[in-house]
């Protein structure tokens, strides 16, 4: 397959070995169409075997993998828990043996356990606190125009907000210091990690924008929340207690995912609590966020600067190149505050003892290649 | 009794209908649609077009009932739009997995409640009421989430006597369907075994209290028999009618259950379609489970009028 580009394009290697890039069979794409996903047939260690339920999934050993000889495992079932609490359980009770996705307090619980080891990676992702600045109809419906609230038309605002929060108290009362806090778009796990340096907390000079910017206080915000949470409202209590030091008296709105993600793409909101994936290109992971042209531009961000910069990075495969150009866009990132990015998540996977060979990187995604499993 | 039933029967079909429409109407005025919790990031408006014109979100509303409905009158719930399956195969495959839950959890409900409201009225302002009526407050307190996390560390996680979580379907294996099942079972049934205990100590206490007991006392009657053959009978009347209605709140409140225990039933499917805005799968699970309400309220009455014939079922009490 040949693909002709019309400018140097430096993440399509980064799409093509993500999801875009997943091989799949053409005669069976053919014949399922929409209801590929129902019965997928791809190139991998395992195939799929059933979905006996809607959150259970079930691979068997594929034969016909390159690399057969070389897998252990029989299977893999995929189980759906969304409670962490459970998933800690289940993983302790040998009900599971492997669990993606622990969440701090659930590894402490596990730390002790010598049934159970941990494996940790830095996610190439981030949590930011977006603010709505210029979504007046909606992401990816220009015209960006302000939408007119205190902390839309006041960048000084933007700055007291980010200057009353500490990041590693946040890191440390929320994650039991188990994450990495960090005020940009591109992971401490990645090699083009900024070397901009992130402010720390100053409540002294947050006050003092606020009474710059004229607004009366208290300040009156709305952060909206995923319900049922329990990590984000912990979160989004503790920014707003630290916020009201500086004259900002913030409400916590918790939404369902659905609800709050109509409201968000709506620009019905003024602070939104998102998280972003990462991607292993440092592009995909300020373009999804930062550029006119995305989707998910949930602030109505177009900074022709910020553009400019990024698409020079893009564009250039010199990693030296690279990182100097995405320092420059954190430094006019830093400035504008569309996005206040507060940590990056630590990835935390448990495993049963009697499982080895589970492999585990900052995309979050386990391979089980060379996995196997000893007794029961 | 003939036509008692019918005009239940016609009745129902009404309370249906009216349901039917509540649950259409009440299901799209969640905020969001499908296409947002399909699309994700990709939330774009032409994909949201798309998506909603795939799936009829686009026509009027009265059209999209119309659609509905005379599909459901055919025994076609639709299609899911989270996963494309029929409604109807989902609803077969979670269905058993609830009742057979609620079935537990309401032996366990019986087993305990029964003979703890006996003991509590027969031992009335005694130490053994006192202790039957503190312990079916806690019943009644405990949060089920809670209850159903010690259980699992204590039986699953420290002595490994329980598995913690899944459901192995019984014809598979009894003993591992069962094994499965205990936890959720008694995290169920304990809360209803508290209800059913305080209806009935409540029922037996003015049982007892009537001139047919104390005649059978005079009589000579063991102190059993009086309780449990004579004044059970009457006491356990209102135990039915509370069960008639804790049944249908059973079927609809065992999700938190399903969600501790991992059980893949019409609980968890419906907390599912309702963060999905999954609109067929949510309607067919609502509309079954007032399908469901009205039959057991149907079967109450019956019930009601078989335990004692002297109360017509017209509403005159003799």
């Amino acid at each position: 397959m040949e693909l002709d580009l019309s400018q140097p394009y430096a993440p399509l290697t980064s799409f093509l070995a993500d999801r875009a890039g997943m091989i799949e069979s053409p005669t069976d794409l053919k014949k399922l169409g929409n209801n590929f996903g129902n019965d997928p047939v791809c190139v991998a260690p395992f195939e799929f075997a059933s979905h006996p339920s809607e959150d259970k999934i079930v691979l068997k050993k594929s034969p016909y993998f390159y690399g057969a000889s070389s897998v252990h495992l029989g299977g893999l079932i995929y189980q759906v828990i969304t409670q962490p609490s459970i998933l800690a359980t289940d993983l302790q009770a040998g009900s599971i043996q492997v669990a993606n996705d622990l969440i701090p307090t659930s590894a402490n619980q596990l730390a002790g356990d010598s049934s159970v080891h941990l494996l940790r990676s830095t996610s190439l992702g981030y949590d930011v606190i977006t603010i709505n600045v210029s979504n007046s109809h909606g992401a990816a419906t220009p015209p960006f125009t302000n939408v007119g609230t205190p902390i839309a038309q006041h960048p000084e605002l933007r700055k007291a907000l980010e200057l009353s929060l500490s990041r590693a108290t946040i890191n440390s009362v929320v994650f039991d210091g188990q994450y990495v806090p960090g005020c940009g778009a591109i992971s401490s796990a990645s090699p083009f990690f900024p070397s901009a340096p992130c402010p720390g907390q100053n409540i002294a000079e947050a006050k003092k924008l606020v009474a710059q910017s004229g607004v009366k206080t208290p300040i009156p915000l709305t952060l909206l929340i995923a319900s049922g949470n329990s990590e984000q409202t912990q979160l989004g209590t503790v920014i707003a207690q630290m916020a009201s030091k500086a004259g900002f008296n913030i409400k916590l709105l918790p939404e369902d995912a659905v609800t709050g993600g109509t409201q968000v793409l709506k620009g019905k909101f003024q602070l939104y609590l998102n998280q972003w994936s990462g991607r292993v290109d440092p592009d995909l992971n300020i373009t999804p966020f930062w550029s006119p042209d995305s989707k998910i531009n949930y602030s109505g961000v177009d900074d022709k600067a910020l553009n400019t910069v990024v698409a020079q990075a893009a564009a250039t495969t010199d990693m030296a190149q690279r990182k100097a150009l995405y320092n420059q866009a954190q430094v006019i990132m830093l400035n504008d505050l569309d996005y206040i990015s507060l940590f990056y998540p630590k990835l935390i996977m448990g495993v049963r003892s009697n499982v080895t060979g589970v492999k585990f990187f900052s995309d979050g995604l386990p391979r089980f290649a060379a996995a196997s499993m000893s007794g029961s | 009794m003939r036509w008692y039933v019918l005009r239940r029967l016609g009745a129902s079909v009404l309370t249906l209908l009216l349901s039917s429409i509540v649950v259409f109407i009440g299901i799209r005025a969640l905020p969001g649609s499908p296409a947002i919790a399909l699309s994700g990031e990709n939330a774009s408006p032409k994909i949201l077009a798309v998506i909603n014109a795939e799936f009829g979100l686009d026509k009027p509303l009265p059209v999209q009932y119309a659609d509905w409905i005379g599909q459901v009158v055919r025994g076609n719930l639709g299609t899911s739009v989270a996963n494309g399956l029929t409604v109807r195969s989902e609803l077969a495959q979670r269905i058993p997995i609830t009742f057979e839950l609620a079935a537990l959890a309401l032996l366990v409900a019986f087993v305990v409640g029964i003979p703890a409201g006996v003991l509590a009225a027969a031992r009335r302002n005694t130490a053994s009421d006192y202790a039957v009526t503190t312990v079916s407050l806690l019943g009644l307190s405990v949060p089920s989430f809670w209850l159903g996390l010690l259980l699992i560390t204590g039986f699953a996680v420290h002595l490994s006597w329980l598995p913690a979580s899944g459901f192995v379907p019984f014809l598979q294996s009894p003993l591992g369907n069962l094994e499965h099942m205990i936890m959720p079972a008694f995290v169920v049934g304990i809360g209803l075994a508290a209800v059913i205990m305080r209806q009935l100590r409540s029922g037996l206490l003015e049982s007892l209290g009537a001139d047919y007991v104390r005649t059978a006392r005079a009589k000579g009657m063991s102190e059993f028999r009086v309780v449990c053959v004579h004044a059970l009978r009457n006491g356990v009347l209102t135990v039915v009618t509370v069960v008639g209605l804790q049944l249908g709140l059973l079927i609809s409140g065992v999700v938190i259950t399903e969600e501790i225990f991992v059980m893949p039933g019409l609980g968890q499917l419906t907390l599912e379609s309702v963060f999905s805005r999954d609109y067929p799968t949510l309607e067919g699970v609502v509309l079954l489970t007032a399908t469901g309400y009205i039959v057991v309220n149907v079967l109450v009455d019956i019930a009601y009028s078989i335990l004692n014939p002297r109360i017509r079922v017209t509403g005159d009490a003799e």
